[in-house]
C-alpha cells in the first residue's frame, strides 16, 4: 500500500493541523444533521467527504464556514490555524472567510446575484476586502477569469450570471472563491448539477489550482468516483457520524466498513452487469431518529446483537485508517 | 432475484395517518373556534324562529334601556335600541340572516368562480382570455355600486341580494384558482396522468382540484366577514335587507347614528361580526394546513421525515 | 445479446421526427426502432433533446413533423381519444418521483388510478387484491397502501411510480432518468428491481439517461443524442468499445469510472 505513505506520517507528527473538528454536533430541534465528528485537515491536504443525502456532509462544510443558521445548534469545536470558530461572532468569522476558507456551493446560479455583472462582483471582493483601487480590481478579475478558464475574459466581464452556461457560472463561482487565496477551499458537490462533461473539466480546474497554491481542499460528494478525482484522504459519512476514513485508494481497495463496502457493491461502475449489483437493502435512517447502537446495523449484512446495543469506536486497522465498526478489522482483514 | 435483500422493514414512524378530528381535539385555538361557530349556529338556527316577534317588538318606554340588567328579563340584557327593541333577541335574529346571506353569497361565488377558474386556467385560449376580461370589469366597478344599481332596478330580496353579492366577490375565487392551476398544471403528476390517458376534465377534478380547494376555503372564511359587512352596507343605503328581515349589518347601521348615546346598539352586533370572523379566520388557517398530508404529519405527533420537509 | 433483434417484431419505430420550440430545434429528424424485449439506452446530456424526444413520443408534447409507429400505426394521426386509449400500452416512469406522484393521494389511490382511467382493465372489485399484488410486486409492504407519497422515501417513491406504470400492462416502458433522483445506494435497489420486473414480464423499454455506466449493465442498445440529433447509435458493447463519433468518445472519456487512476495520483507521478 504506497498510497498510505504518501501521506507524508514524518510532518504529520510535528506540523500541526490547518483544520481540526472536534465532537462537531449541528442540531435543528429533533433532528441531528450531524452526530459528532472528528475531523483534521493538515495544510494542503485535500480531504473528500462522501456520504448520501441525509448524512451531513454538507451540513458539516457549512458548519466549518460558520453558516449553520438558527434555529440550528452548533456543537464541538472547529479550529482553523489554531483559532476557535464555533461561537465565534459573525464579524470575526467574516475575516476568516476569504483569506482563511472559502467555499464553493453546489448550485452556482443560487450562490452569484443576478442583478450584478460578474466582473461586479468580481472586483467588488478586492475593492471592499482589500480596499484596491477599481482599477487594480479590475485587472485582478481578469487574471482570476482567465485562471478559471474563461475566453475573453474582458469582453465578458460586464455579462450577468444568466448569460453563462451552468460550467462557466461554477467557474467564477471557484474565481471568487480563491480571489483572496484562501487556505482552506471548501467544495459542497460543485459538480452534481453539471453534464459529466463539464464536470471533468471542472474537477481538473480544482485539482490544478489545489496543486498550484498549496491550499488544503475538502470537497462534500455523494460520488465515489467524483471523490476519487479530486481527492487523496477520503473520509465517509453515515447517520451524521464518519464510518470510516483513510487514504481514498487504500481505502477503494480494501473497505474496513460494511457501508464503504457496500457503497462500493451498488455502483454501476463497479459490475459488468446488473444482475452483480448488490444494493443496500431498506432506507437511510431518519435524522430524528435516536440510535443505541450502530446507526447502519439495520441495514448491515454483517450485523449481529452486539451492533444494535453499543456503538463502536473507530479502530484503526492499519496505518492511517480507521473504521467505525465491531468488525473492522475482520473486515480489513477480508475475514 | 433480488427481492430478498429488497424487503423493507416497516419502521416505526409509519404511523397512518391521524384523523382530522383528533388533530382538531389536539389544537386548542382551532377546536376553540370551531366551538364558537357551531353555537352561533345552533343558536341562529334553533333562537331565531323563536324570537323573530320579540326581535320586532317596540317598546319606547325602553328606548336605549342599559345593558347588563335582568330587569326586564334576559332578553334585555344586552339592552335594548333607540326603538326598545330587545338587543339580544335582535342578535339572535340576525344571526340567522348574517349567516344566510354570507353563507349563500360565499359558497355560490365559490363554487362557480373557482370551476371557472381551474377550467379556464387549464384549458386556456380564448374563454381564458374572455373570462379574466370580465372579471377585470367587474372588479374595476366598484362592488358597492354595482349591487346598489342592480338592487334598485330589482326588488330588494335575500335572494337578489346574494346574488347581487356573489357576482361582485366572483372574480376573487376566479383569479386564485386560475393562478393555482396555472402553477399545478405544469407540475409532473400532471403530465404523468396525461401519460396515463386521462382527459382534462377528469385532471381538473381529480389532480387540480384537490389542491385548488383549501386555498379557496381559505379565502371563503375570509370572505364570509366582508360579505356580512357588504350585506350591511347595502342595508344602511336602503337596497339590501328591510325590516322585518334584519342581520348583524342592519343592527350596526341602524345604531350608529346613536353611537354617542346608546354604545351597545352597535357594539354588540359589531362584536359578533367581529367573534365570526375571527373563528371563521383562525379556522381556516387551521383547515388549511390540516389539509395538507405534509403539514399533518407535523401537526400530528409523528415526526416528519426529512424528505418530508421538500417543497 | 442484440445480435437476434433483426428478426423481432418492431415495437416503435421513429421515423424522421422532428420537434421545433420557435426557432430552436429540439429533435432533428430523429430514426430509430425498438424491437420486441429490447431495452434501448437513449443517451445525451442537458439540452440533447432526450426528454423531449420522450415526451413527444407520448404526445405529451406535439411534434414538428415525422412518425412515430407504435406496431404499425402512426401516433401522430390518431385522434386525442384514440390517443388517450393507446396510453394504456405505453407507460412512462418519470424521474422525479418527489414530483410525479400527487402529494393528495394515498399509494392505493396512485396504483389503482390507472384502472379508473382505463376501466376494461380491472373491475373495481378487483382493484384491493391488484394494488397488493403490484405491492409485492415491487418490494413494498402492504401497510403502504394507506400512505401519502409524503410518508414515503425517494426510493419507494419510485417503486410506487413503477406499480403504477405496470398497473396497465403495458407493452412498451418509457423510463426518463428513472434513479438519476436518488441515492447511489438506492439507485441500485432501483434498477435491480426494474430489470428484474423487465426479465419476469418481458415488456419494451426505452431508457434515458445520462449515466453511461449504468446504461452499460442493461441496454441492449445504444442512442447518443448531441443538440438534438442522433451522432451514435448502436448495440451497447460496439458503443462502449468502438465509438466512431467524437461526442461518443469525449462523453465515454468523461464519465468518471471507477477503475481508473485518480488525478491526484496522476499528479503525483
Amino acid at each position: 500500500m504506497t498510497t498510505e505513505t504518501l501521506i507524508r506520517p514524518a510532518d504529520e507528527t510535528v506540523a500541526k493541523p490547518l483544520l481540526s473538528i472536534a465532537g462537531l454536533q449541528v442540531r435543528y430541534g429533533r433532528t441531528h444533521a450531524v452526530r459528532g465528528i472528528d475531523l483534521d485537515i493538515m495544510p494542503g491536504e485535500s480531504v473528500a467527504i462522501l456520504g448520501e443525502s441525509g448524512s451531513g456532509k454538507s451540513v458539516t462544510g457549512k458548519a466549518v464556514m460558520g453558516l449553520i443558521n438558527s434555529p440550528g445548534k452548533v456543537g464541538g469545536s472547529v479550529e482553523f490555524d489554531g483559532m476557535q470558530l464555533v461561537g465565534r461572532s459573525e464579524a470575526a468569522l467574516r475575516a476568516v472567510r476569504g483569506p482563511g476558507i472559502a467555499m464553493v456551493f453546489q448550485d452556482s446560479l443560487d450562490a452569484l446575484n443576478p442583478v450584478f455583472s460578474i466582473g461586479n462582483q468580481i472586483i467588488e471582493i478586492f475593492t471592499v476586502r482589500l480596499g484596491w483601487s477599481r482599477r487594480q480590481a479590475r485587472d485582478e478579475a481578469i487574471r482570476l477569469m482567465l485562471q478559471v478558464g474563461i475566453v475573453n475574459p474582458e469582453s465578458r466581464l460586464d455579462d450577468y450570471p444568466h448569460q453563462f452556461s451552468g460550467g462557466m457560472r461554477q467557474r467564477i463561482c471557484i474565481a471568487m472563491a480563491i480571489a483572496l487565496k484562501p487556505r482552506l477551499l471548501i467544495a459542497d458537490e460543485p459538480t452534481t448539477a453539471l453534464d459529466v462533461t463539464v464536470q471533468a473539466g471542472i474537477l481538473k480546474l480544482i485539482s490544478q489550482l489545489q496543486r498550484d497554491s498549496g491550499m488544503a481542499l475538502l470537497f462534500v460528494t455523494h460520488d465515489l468516483a467524483v471523490a476519487r478525482q479530486v481527492a487523496r484522504k477520503l473520509v465517509v459519512m453515515y447517520a451524521g457520524r464518519v464510518v470510516e476514513r483513510g487514504p481514498i485508494n487504500a481505502v477503494f481497495h480494501r473497505t474496513a466498513h460494511p457501508y464503504t463496502r457496500a457503497l462500493l457493491g451498488s455502483n454501476p461502475g463497479s459490475v459488468k452487469h446488473w444482475s452483480e449489483l448488490k444494493p443496500i437493502a431498506g432506507n437511510p435512517p431518519d435524522k430524528s431518529a435516536v440510535f443505541t447502537g450502530c446507526a447502519f446495523a439495520p441495514r448491515c449484512p454483517r450485523a449481529v446483537r452486539m451492533c444494535s446495543d453499543r456503538e463502536p469506536d473507530f479502530v484503526t486497522v492499519a496505518d492511517g485508517r480507521q473504521s467505525r465498526c465491531h468488525f473492522a478489522q475482520e473486515m480489513f482483514d477480508g475475514r | 432475484m433480488a427481492t430478498q435483500s429488497l424487503t423493507l422493514t416497516p419502521p416505526r414512524r409509519r404511523i397512518a395517518a391521524d384523523s382530522r378530528l383528533g388533530l382538531l381535539l389536539r389544537s386548542p385555538v382551532a377546536l376553540l373556534s370551531a366551538l364558537v361557530l357551531v353555537f352561533l349556529l345552533l343558536v341562529a338556527v334553533i333562537g331565531a324562529p323563536l324570537l323573530q316577534d320579540l326581535a320586532n317588538t317596540q317598546n319606547l318606554r325602553l328606548r336605549f334601556f342599559h345593558p347588563f340588567s335582568l330587569e326586564r328579563g334576559w332578553a334585555y340584557v344586552l339592552g335594548a335600541d333607540a326603538l326598545g327593541r330587545p338587543m339580544l333577541a335582535q342578535l339572535i335574529v340576525g344571526a340567522r340572516t348574517s349567516f344566510l346571506v354570507a353563507g349563500a353569497t360565499v359558497a355560490l361565488a365559490a363554487t362557480i368562480g373557482t370551476t371557472l377558474g381551474m377550467v379556464s386556467g387549464y384549458i386556456g385560449g380564448v374563454m381564458d382570455a374572455a373570462l379574466m376580461r370580465i372579471s377585470d370589469i367587474i372588479v374595476t366597478v366598484p362592488s358597492l355600486l354595482l349591487a346598489l344599481s342592480v338592487l334598485f332596478v330589482l326588488e330588494p330580496s335575500i335572494v337578489n341580494l346574494i346574488l347581487v353579492l356573489a357576482v361582485a366577490r366572483l372574480p376573487i375565487y376566479l383569479r386564485v384558482s386560475r393562478a393555482q392551476t396555472l402553477e399545478i398544471r405544469e407540475r409532473v403528476f400532471v403530465e404523468a396522468s396525461r401519460a396515463l390517458g386521462k382527459g382534462a376534465g377528469s385532471i381538473i377534478w381529480r389532480d387540480i382540484r384537490p389542491l385548488v380547494v383549501p386555498t379557496v376555503m381559505t379565502v371563503a372564511m375570509l370572505e364570509i366577514a366582508s360579505v356580512m359587512l357588504a350585506a350591511a352596507g347595502l342595508s344602511f343605503l336602503g337596497v339590501g335587507l328591510q325590516r322585518p328581515d334584519v342581520d348583524w349589518g342592519t343592527i350596526v347601521s341602524e345604531g350608529r347614528e346613536y353611537l354617542t348615546r346608546a354604545w351597545w346598539a352597535t357594539v354588540f352586533p359589531g362584536l359578533a361580526i367581529l367573534i365570526t370572523a375571527l373563528a371563521a379566520n383562525l379556522l381556516s388557517n387551521w383547515m388549511r394546513a390540516s389539509g395538507d398530508p405534509l403539514q399533518a404529519a407535523v401537526m400530528g405527533a409523528t415526526a416528519s421525515r426529512e424528505e418530508a420537509a421538500r417543497p | 445479446m442484440a445480435a437476434d433483434t433483426m428478426a423481432r417484431t418492431s415495437v416503435l419505430k421513429v421515423e424522421k421526427l422532428t420537434k421545433h420550440f420557435g426557432q430552436v430545434t429540439a429533435l432533428d429528424a430523429i430514426d430509430f426502432e425498438v424491437a420486441e424485449g429490447e431495452i434501448l439506452a437513449v443517451v445525451g446530456e442537458s439540452g440533447s433533446g432526450k426528454s423531449t424526444l420522450a415526451r413527444t413520443i407520448l404526445r405529451l408534447l406535439d411534434a414538428s413533423s415525422g412518425r412515430i409507429l407504435y406496431r404499425g400505426k402512426d401516433l401522430l394521426g390518431l385522434s386525442a381519444g384514440g390517443m388517450r386509449a393507446t396510453r394504456r400500452h405505453i407507460q412512462m416512469i418519470f424521474q422525479d418521483p418527489y414530483a410525479s406522484l400527487h402529494p393528495r393521494r394515498t399509494v392505493f389511490e396512485l396504483v389503482s388510478e390507472p384502472w379508473r382511467v382505463h376501466a376494461s382493465v380491472a373491475p373495481r372489485r378487483e382493484w384491493p387484491h391488484r394494488v397488493a399484488a403490484l405491492l409485492e410486486q415491487v418490494g413494498l409492504p402492504q401497510s403502504y397502501a394507506s400512505l401519502y407519497p409524503a410518508r414515503l422515501s425517494g426510493g419507494e417513491r419510485q417503486r410506487v411510480a413503477i406499480a403504477r406504470a405496470l398497473a396497465l400492462r403495458p407493452d412498451l416502458l418509457i423510463l426518463d432518468e428513472p434513479v438519476s433522483a436518488l441515492d447511489v445506494s438506492i439507485q441500485a435497489q432501483v434498477i435491480k428491481l426494474l430489470m428484474t420486473l423487465q426479465q419476469e414480464i418481458g415488456f419494451t423499454s426505452i431508457f434515458i439517461s445520462h449515466d453511461l455506466a449504468l446504461v452499460r449493465l442493461i441496454a441492449d442498445k445504444v442512442i447518443v443524442m448531441n443538440r438534438g440529433r442522433i451522432v451514435e447509435q448502436g448495440p451497447t458493447q460496439a458503443i462502449f468499445d468502438y465509438p466512431r463519433d467524437d461526442y461518443t468518445r469525449l462523453l465515454l472519456a468523461s464519465s468518471p469510472e471507477l477503475g481508473e487512476e485518480t488525478t491526484a495520483e496522476k499528479q503525483e507521478a
